[in-house]
């Protein structure tokens, strides 16, 4: 049994919620959230698509520059290239197209 | 020096974790835990050179795990203070034995190369190793023979080893898994990274240790055996050679620190291991904080 306090705290303040409990908002929202914690929102098959090919190309271009490369295989490095691949590129593409790159903040 | 091995440890110790640990215990603590030995230890190691200047140990290896130098974070002893010391400062058990199980299972894999870890300090400074591969972080070398040296052993196997309990415990990596035992573990951290990156991005923090720990095993494998071409004794060949014997490989020399018997390494390895899941389950229990106390308290003990 997951603490109380610590499901309220990722419920309220968790941004990524699925979209329905989001939606609802409001003390209702947060009942939702509470109770479905746990159930995970489907994944389209297009997000997947896209997420595995971002996975596989940013390994891909990891290993091939950092063979010539060696200062890209320090710990910090590794990390934070699949991050800036799988979040920064669609974060880019998002702020390209006029669209907010940061998650809504949520007020119950 | 264990490689990629390290890196999926972090996800072997949460995959694995005791029945009722699971979903409460910090993923963020078992990866410091299983990094701080080599954040503390390893810049000096191979040091760094400036104008033909070197500045770095002398001698890696005892710098690195023997006493005096800094061995004593590759402790069982250290770890247990810096555990305390968590527990002292933030009454929380989902860090204290996050950190706990993710430090020791750096400390018993490092007995592995040829130099080990002080498995008994402070009792004894005596270094453990079964002496599987050699140590091969020298000045003269670098982290690029240290590297080399280590993917043409049974180094190798040793990453590909922990790959594979990672790979057959892959649901640790899935999103799911993520969303109902990791983020519960650890909901302020998740939440405040959640203020600036979309679920994709905290997922890629998540996974971009695992992501390292494979790319960063392909890439220096394939440099070593593909497109360096090294001069071992005078001869110039093509990639490092291969040598998946006990204590390879043979074109390193074999640096050793004041030991214990290897024979009496393994069992003491497993038993300390047993002993460490022994006492973060004893632990587990007795550090959580009764009902009322709970309820009285905004931050809960975790």
């Amino acid at each position: 049994v997951l603490p109380r306090h610590a499901v309220s705290v990722f419920a309220e303040r968790y941004p990524t919620a699925a979209g329905r409990e989001r939606l609802e908002g409001g003390s209702a929202g947060r009942r939702n959230a509470l109770s479905s914690f746990g159930a995970v929102a489907p994944q389209h098959d297009r997000a997947k698509y896209v997420d595995v090919s971002l996975y596989a190309s940013a390994a891909v271009s990891y290993v091939v520059l950092s063979i010539y490369f060696k200062w890209l295989l320090a710990w910090i490095v590794g990390p934070l290239w699949l991050l800036g691949w799988v979040w920064g590129l669609p974060a880019l593409w998002r702020l390209a197209r006029g669209r907010p790159v940061r998650p809504p903040r949520e007020h119950p | 020096v264990s490689w990629a091995a390290h890196q999926f440890e972090v996800y072997a110790v949460q995959a694995h974790l005791p029945k009722k640990m699971r979903g409460r215990v910090s993923w963020f603590a078992i990866f410091f835990g299983d990094f701080t030995p080599d954040f503390l230890a390893k810049f000096w190691v191979y040091g760094f050179t400036i104008n033909g200047h070197h500045y770095g140990a002398s001698k890696p290896y005892e710098w690195h795990r023997g006493w005096p130098g800094m061995g004593v974070t590759h402790t069982l002893f250290f770890g247990a203070l810096v555990c305390a010391g968590i527990w002292a400062w933030k009454r929380n058990r989902a860090w204290t034995i996050g950190y706990l199980l993710g430090f020791a299972a750096h400390v018993l894999t490092d007995v592995n190369d040829s130099i080990g870890t002080m498995l008994l300090f402070p009792f004894s400074t005596l270094n453990w190793s079964v002496h599987t591969w050699a140590y091969a972080a020298t000045v003269e070398g670098g982290k690029y023979l240290d590297a080399a040296a280590y993917y043409s052993s049974l180094g190798f196997v040793m990453d590909a080893f922990w790959l594979v309990v990672v790979l057959l415990s892959w649901r640790v990596l899935t999103r799911e898994y993520w969303r109902t035992q990791v983020v519960p573990a650890d909901p302020h951290v998740w939440s405040w990274l959640g203020r600036f990156f979309d679920e994709r991005g905290l997922l890629a923090i998540y996974r971009g240790t695992f992501f390292y720990g494979v790319t960063r095993l392909v890439s220096w494998t394939t440099w070593a055996h593909y497109v360096h071409d090294p001069v071992i004794n005078g001869v110039r060949r093509d990639g490092y050679p291969w040598d998946l014997s006990w204590t390879g490989p043979w074109w390193v020399d074999d640096v050793t620190l004041p030991q214990v018997s290897p024979w009496v390494v393994l069992p003491v390895t497993l038993a300390l291991l047993a002993l460490v899941y022994r006492v973060a389950s004893v632990l587990w229990e007795r550090m959580e904080r009764p009902a009322s106390s709970a309820m009285a308290s905004p931050n809960v003990r975790r």
